[in-house]
């Protein structure tokens, strides 16, 4: 399983493993709903993720957009693999790498077309 | 369970290959050929680029280091060698076992793949690597052509549908990142908020500013997978933007045909609709001669006027439809390149096939099946035909010996022939060897063409030894099984010393003709309307004026006839006037006498049994309007068989004047 939930009292880990790509994207999705309903903290686990697609990279976004609106925390955790920043670079996300780290929302680059 | 876009790709990849089996083939004479390299690459570049995209991974890493080796010969770093033409083939081979192998055939062989791969590092100059190549390497780019070192602005915006269907823009962008300096910004204005977004979707695009020594025409190539599924736009940084041609209309090659804007107006259909579809037409058919054969009895205008238009839309329908399952013969030719290649180099004969009137068009069903009898013919050809270089030389002949493959149309046929500039058939010795086998009688007087029909006996050899290739001697028997289980014939002629041709005589359709009824007493035949000329009668004092030789004097022209009735052993009823229909055979004007002409008639045609298989007279039997059978004159066999058996008498093959055809549906 590629997707591991684990919930304690105020935060819960989102634990990710392996290729997350678009055959698990509707369970990460899933999962993610589930997790900013119950309005704890996320803590996000890439330690183990080989590899991410353009898919599961719009969904992390999109959480990390969304818990920023309904004022929930979601920050990576721990260590990031260098061939996933790399990947996060290529993608030219990596601004929001950045701003999942340091708990600060990405520039306001929802509405410019360049998120530079 | 392979999904619609899999097998489209399956589909276009195997067309793909044979592209780029044609393109090695052609650098292997040209070797200097620069647009031949480039059609070898694109080719490799497209099966190994959808091939990823559709999750063809094997595929795609196998390909992906041809490829690498012809960007080299491409930027000059490698010469095209004569191991490198040997290795692209059993690559390509490689590429369409892997092909086949994803279809759910036979799994290819790896480790000759593996054992192909690293030949192909040793003649890189790479040390082999120690491992099979890893995923990434599907991904990397072809080496940009070089071009002036500057900034490109590439705006990219993928469609929602790219990556349900096996798309990853990420590998698009990595190319390019390996092109130069590559800043991506992501444009996500698009992606929805979570609880509305649709995973399989692709929400984001792409701003990209790329500097590099690279050209407009190299960027493209990068997304030429998936142009019609996105938005693109590359322009030059700081100068007026270059004139792009939309990418649609940039390309014309054939290796990647199915990804032109073009051919989106053309569909596939797999060819089993179409048969079924003939297969409704040729139930229409009948049923619609049903409906006219009531309506002729019935005095009904209005069920008349019903009944012709009818006919008219099942005879266009007819035409239409039979048109769908014509395909021009050139893609079954350039198939054999290969294999005049691949044994040219067993034989150690140098020989170069030619083809003549490949656009000719075909039914389907009969070029499938003409495949293995051409193949048996080439390779007959170039064992047998063609001598070794050192006999040429001393006979004055050219080194390079020659296959010559044609096909062109005559009437309702078409003929394919293939000859050879070689030593040409022995006749004595042909003759020799069907006495031995006890085929003919001492005393048989032959002409060449029946002499050279005896090399079709089963088990007919006259090779001194048997090889690899031919000689077996059962090489032309099953070309003569193939070619009349079509309805086709074969003519075998010869020139000593000059070479020898092979004319497989073919028909245009096997389902549906247009045909001609004629009554022979109480019995109906149908002639094919295509090979039949006029309709004369003769008078007694005609008949008589010929000394009893079955011979009309056609407004000055000499035409031999037969009677049906005669022929047949049909009772016929006698007439004061005779009716000749006049056919257009192998052997020239032939008349065939019958006892009425009934009308022109669309003939389904249906199978006859194995009881007829020795009555070749015959080429099928059809369903009437009124549920009775008629059968189906082969006039050319008629008119063979007539002239073979010495005379215009009986012989009949029929032994009964109304024998039921067993049906083979």
């Amino acid at each position: 399983m590629a997707i591991a939930l684990d919930t304690h009292d105020a935060q819960c880990t989102l634990k990710l493993d392996g290729e997350i790509d678009i055959n698990v994207s509707s369970e990460l999705k899933r999962t993610l709903l589930e997790m900013i309903a119950s309005g704890k903290t996320i803590q996000l686990d890439l330690a183990g993720v080989s590899d991410l697609d353009i898919s599961a990279i719009q969904l992390l976004w999109a959480a990390f957009h969304d818990t920023a609106k309904k004022g929930v925390r979601l920050r990576v955790n721990g260590p990031v693999p260098k061939n996933l920043s790399r990947t996060l670079r290529d993608a030219g996300f990596d601004d929001f790498l950045s701003s999942a780290r340091s708990d600060v929302l990405p520039a306001s680059s929802t509405g410019s077309g360049n998120a530079r | 369970m392979l999904d619609k876009y899999q097998q489209a790709y399956l589909e276009e990849a195997r067309e793909i290959v044979l592209e780029l089996e044609s393109a090695v083939l052609a650098l292997d004479k040209s070797r200097e050929d620069a647009d031949l390299v480039a059609r070898a690459f694109r080719a490799l570049h497209t099966i190994k680029g959808s091939g990823a995209m559709f999750g063809f991974t094997a595929i795609a890493e196998f390909t992906h280091h041809l490829e690498n080796a012809f960007d080299q010969v491409r930027n000059r770093n490698l010469n095209v060698s004569s191991e490198l033409i040997a290795l692209a083939l059993s690559a390509t081979d490689q590429i369409k076992s892997m092909l086949q192998e994803a279809s759910g055939g036979d799994p290819a062989d790896a480790a000759a793949g593996t054992t192909l791969l690293l030949k192909l590092r040793e003649l890189m100059g790479t040390p082999p690597a120690a491992s099979a190549p890893k995923a990434e390497a599907a991904s990397a780019p072809p080496a940009s052509p070089a071009g002036e070192e500057r900034e490109w602005h590439i705006r990219f915006s993928p469609g929602p549908e790219l990556i349900r269907y096996g798309g990853n823009p990420l590998l698009l962008l990595r190319e390019l990142a390996q092109m130069g300096t590559l800043k991506a910004t992501a444009v996500t204005t698009a992606i929805p908020p979570l609880g509305d977004l649709d995973p399989e979707r692709c929400y984001v695009g792409w701003d990209l500013l790329l500097h590099g020594k690279t050209t407009a025409d190299a960027i493209l190539d990068v997304f030429i997978f998936v142009q019609d599924a996105c938005e693109l736009k590359v322009e030059p940084v700081a100068t007026p933007p270059v004139e792009l041609t939309p990418l649609g209309e940039r390309r014309r090659h054939p290796g990647r045909r199915a990804y032109d804007k073009e051919n989106a107006s053309s569909i596939r259909v797999a060819p089993a609709k179409l048969d079924q579809l003939v297969d409704l037409v040729g139930q229409l058919v009948t049923v619609q001669a049903h409906l006219g054969e009531l309506a002729g009895r019935r005095d009904d205008r209005e069920l008349q006027a019903v009944s012709e238009e009818i006919e008219s839309l099942t005879s266009s329908l007819r035409e239409t439809s039979m048109g769908m399952r014509t395909v021009p013969l050139r893609p079954a030719f350039e198939r054999f390149k290969r294999l005049v290649h691949d044994l040219g180099q067993t034989l150690h004969k140098d020989v170069e096939l030619t083809f003549e009137g490949a656009d000719t068009e075909l039914d389907k069903t009969v070029i499938d099946q003409l495949s293995d009898p051409l193949m048996h013919l080439i390779r007959n050809s170039m064992d047998h035909g063609i001598e070794p270089a050192e006999v040429r030389a001393t006979l004055g002949k050219p080194a390079t010996g020659t296959v010559h493959l044609s096909a062109r149309h005559a009437g309702a046929q078409v003929l394919v022939s293939v000859s050879d500039d070689g030593r040409g058939i022995d006749r004595e010795a042909v003759r020799g060897r069907a006495l031995e086998k006890g085929l003919i009688s001492p005393d048989a007087r032959l002409n060449d063409s029946e002499v050279f029909s005896l090399i079709m006996a089963p088990g007919f050899s006259t090779a001194r030894e048997v090889t690899d290739l031919s000689g077996r001697g059962v090489g032309m028997d099953v070309v003569r099984k193939n070619v009349e289980s079509l309805r086709g014939s074969i003519e075998i002629s010869s020139q000593p010393g000059a070479g020898a041709t092979v004319t497989l005589r073919l028909p245009l359709t096997l389902a549906i003709i247009d045909g001609l009824l004629v009554r022979v007493g109480d019995t109906r035949f149908v002639m094919p309307l295509a090979n039949t000329v006029e309709c004369v009668e003769l008078s007694r004092q005609d008949i008589e004026a010929a000394n009893g030789k079955h011979l009309a004097n056609i407004r000055g022209e000499i035409v031999p006839y037969v009677r049906l009735s005669e022929y047949l052993q049909i009772p016929g009823t006698h007439q004061e006037r005779e009716q000749v229909m006049v056919a257009e055979t192998e052997h020239g004007r032939f008349g065939f006498v019958v006892d009425e002409v009934l009308g022109d008639n669309q003939t389904v045609i249906k199978n006859l049994g194995r009881l007829f298989r020795s009555v070749t007279e015959l080429s099928g039997a059809t369903i009437l309007g009124d549920g009775s059978v008629a059968l189906i004159l082969d006039l050319h066999r008629l008119a063979h068989n007539v002239i073979r058996n010495g005379s215009l008498h009986p012989g009949s093959p029929l032994r009964g004047p109304r024998q039921q055809p067993y049906q083979e549906s």
